[in-house]
């Protein structure tokens, strides 16, 4: 018998705008549900990616300068038995860093572009699958491979050119990567793009030394230091320092597996306390960390959107139960036990749950299917900003449901305390 | 023959409790009552005397506040609510004054209700209620609702609500008292010849021509039995 659904159609105002506040609440959930999923998926999709890798980052001293990775470091760890590859990793924004075009890019990073050793770029061949294309190899320089999304956002194809920091490089491959920030949207060689950083600043410093040496005051106070020597110190320290802000190591270990991962990265602490060592569970923390606060504002809002919702139902069972005493009580004079009467308010509550639910889901996917272009479309960076997975669409449902039976329990349970003598009475 | 006990009360009472500042209400002081299987009883008596009392308590819809009742050998004082629920499903049907359908519901889902509470299945539960409309004389308007009918219709669809299940003992507070003579006419007669020799059934009404037609009558008087009369075809 689908009284429940007579029933709902008997006060079509009152229960479609408690249906459309159980939506919204709904909708609230399932937009920020899907942000919530989408940081998930890149907490693990960081988890892989960075499996098997360590990251040696170096660390500002106390003086404030960041020296970098000495040479008799990098020696060393090559050194280690454990250790497959160490190689430099330089990681910088891909359209350049331009604060006047754009003066609230750091609050809004675009795409990032990497340079790595060949050899170095083929070990991420398991966690990056090429589309189109080929991997970068020997001999290759102005050679780009591009993630999926910036190519299909710009319209690169295999064979053409795409400008990276006012360069242009010739695109080899296309590649799909998860959509995390640790993860390039271009791969480029190492060397070109490091050269192509640091040449103009080495020129810029050695012009600038060169000059200062030049005064008389400096010829005076240093008369027997060679003036070419020091302008090539001083400026490739200088840019060094630079570059060290730009650049890491990755450490390729030969036991790929969690646990050699690990016991290379806690050696590498032992013994390079003056460097930052990040293995793949310090990654993932990190992204943990940073999804976490996300995660627990996503339920606070959720809940406060939902309870609207809720409070909703509880008044509109309360008022169907008042309005239909003589109907509880002539149930219960034909035989409904009160468990019945109990479920009918129930499944009452629970339909207007649902009802609204499935509302506010077809709400929110609609309007990420129609919204999620143009904010990529402004974001400049990523491929998706909602993820809508299955269990989040379940989540809401159960969500919508449950809402409704909790709302509905208490008028539901005063159904069941209807007076059937004292109801019928005289009316 | 002497026929099994359908109902046995003794020092039945009912006291409703008295409002702020007002005198408790002693509905039923004390009956003391037998009635066999099968029987028909017509309770009389002036408006407050306690005949509705008697027959919620009868019917479980209320408790009596002290002595004995027994249906069909069943204490029924001290059910609990569930007890109650399945007692009214299985054992006592009531016809209202009010008629009381479910103003949502068509006259056969009204009727097939009881049935729906009782577990049957909804295929045998139709056709259990429109045989029971087909019984009164409804078949032609059971996808009605009960708005759409008379007063007299209304009665006959409660009436086959009330005799769907295999209750044994029918409970009719005043069945004709919201009618017109002609058609409270024709639900007594109708109230009597569908339940058949097998159910008990008690009439509550102030219509001496409808207590005439029925075999016993209990006179009540200030929630005490007056009188207790039976017919003299009865008797014979
Ligand atoms: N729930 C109740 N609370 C208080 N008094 C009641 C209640 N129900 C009935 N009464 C009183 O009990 C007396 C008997 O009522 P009732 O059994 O309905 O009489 P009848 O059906 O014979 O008219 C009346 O005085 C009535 O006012
Ligand atoms: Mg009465």
């Amino acid at each position: 018998m689908k009284n429940w659904l007579r029933n709902l159609k008997r006060q079509k105002l009152r229960n479609s705008l408690t249906i459309s506040g159980v939506a919204l609440g709904i909708f609230t959930l399932v937009i920020l549900g899907a942000l919530g999923e989408h940081f998930r998926s890149m907490v693990e999709d960081s988890r892989d990616y960075t499996r098997g890798m360590i990251r040696l980052f170096t660390k500002t001293n106390k003086d404030g300068i960041n020296v970098g990775i000495t040479k008799e470091t990098l020696d060393k760890i090559r050194a280690m038995d454990e250790v497959l590859l160490v190689e430099p990793v330089l990681t910088l924004w891909l359209n350049g860093f331009d604060l006047e075009s754009d003066p609230l890019g750091f609050m809004n990073p675009g795409p990032l572009v990497q340079g790595l050793n060949e050899e170095h770029a083929q070990t991420l061949r398991a966690k990056v699958k090429i589309l189109d294309g080929r991997w970068i190899r020997k001999g290759d320089k102005h050679h780009a491979m591009i993630a999926e999304w910036l190519a299909l956002k710009r319209d690169l194809k295999v064979g053409g050119s795409v400008t990276i920091r006012n360069k242009e490089y010739k695109v080899i491959g296309i590649y799909l990567a998860p959509d995390v920030p640790l993860i390039p949207s271009g791969i480029v060689p190492y060397k070109p793009l490091n050269d192509d950083f640091i040449k103009p600043q080495l020129d810029r410093a050695q012009k600038f030394f060169k000059n200062m040496s030049k005064r008389p005051a400096f010829k005076m106070a240093a008369p027997f230091i060679k003036a070419n020597k020091l302008d090539k110190e001083l400026s490739q320290s200088f840019v060094r320092e630079q570059q060290s802000l730009y650049r890491m190591y990755d450490v390729i270990p030969k036991d790929r597996s969690d646990a050699g991962t690990n016991a290379l990265a806690q050696k590498l602490r032992e013994e390079c306390p003056e460097l930052a060592v990040i293995d793949p569970d310090g990654f993932a923390e990190k992204m943990e960390k940073a999804v976490a606060r996300f995660i627990v504002l996503t339920a606070i809002m959720t809940i406060i959107s939902t309870v609207v919702g809720g409070l909703l139902i509880v008044n509109t069972m309360a008022m169907a139960v008042i309005e239909r005493r003589k109907e509880i009580a002539i149930k219960a004079a034909i035989g409904a036990t009160p468990r019945q009467i109990v479920l009918e308010f129930l499944l009452e509550a629970g339909a207007i749950g649902l009802i609204g639910a499935v509302i506010g889901i077809a709400l929110s996917v609609l309007t990420i299917h129609l919204a999620e272009p143009a904010i990529l479309d402004r974001l400049e960076n990523g491929a998706r900003i909602f993820h809508l997975t299955p269990r989040l669409l379940v989540l809401a449902a159960s969500y919508g449901i449950g809402m409704g039976v909790l709302a509905g329990s208490l008028p539901a349970s005063r159904a069941a305390r209807v007076d059937p003598a004292l109801t019928l009475r005289g009316l | 023959m002497t026929k099994e006990t359908a109902i046995y009360c003794s020092g039945l009472t009912k006291v409703y409790p008295a409002p702020e500042g007002h005198l408790e209400v002693h509905a039923l002081r004390g009956l003391d009552l037998e009635i066999k299987v099968g029987e028909q009883v017509a309770i009389t008596g002036p408006s407050g005397c306690g005949k509705s009392s008697f027959l919620n308590i009868l019917g479980t819809l209320d408790r009596p506040s002290a002595g004995q009742v027994k249906v069909f050998g069943q204490s029924i004082e001290d059910l609990n609510p569930k007890e109650r629920a399945l007692y009214r499903r299985n054992t006592a049907a009531f016809v209202f004054q009010q008629f009381h359908l479910i103003p949502t519901l068509t006259a056969l889902e009204n009727v097939s209700l009881p049935l729906h509470y009782a577990g049957v299945n909804a295929e045998e539960a139709r056709e259990r209620a429109d045989k029971a409309l087909a019984k009164v004389g409804l078949d032609h308007r059971k996808g009605h609702l009960p708005a759409l009918l008379s007063g007299g219709e209304q009665q006959r669809v409660a009436v086959a609500r009330a005799l769907v299940t295999e209750a044994r003992l029918l409970l009719a507070d005043e069945p004709t008292g919201n009618l017109d003579g002609a058609t409270a006419k024709d639900i007594m007669a109708l109230l009597l010849e569908s339940i058949g020799d097998q159910r008990t059934l008690i009439v509550v009404t102030h219509d001496p021509e409808i207590a005439a037609q029925i075999g016993r009558r209990i006179q009540l008087r200030d929630g005490l039995i007056e009188k207790d009369e039976l017919s003299k075809k009865v008797e014979s």
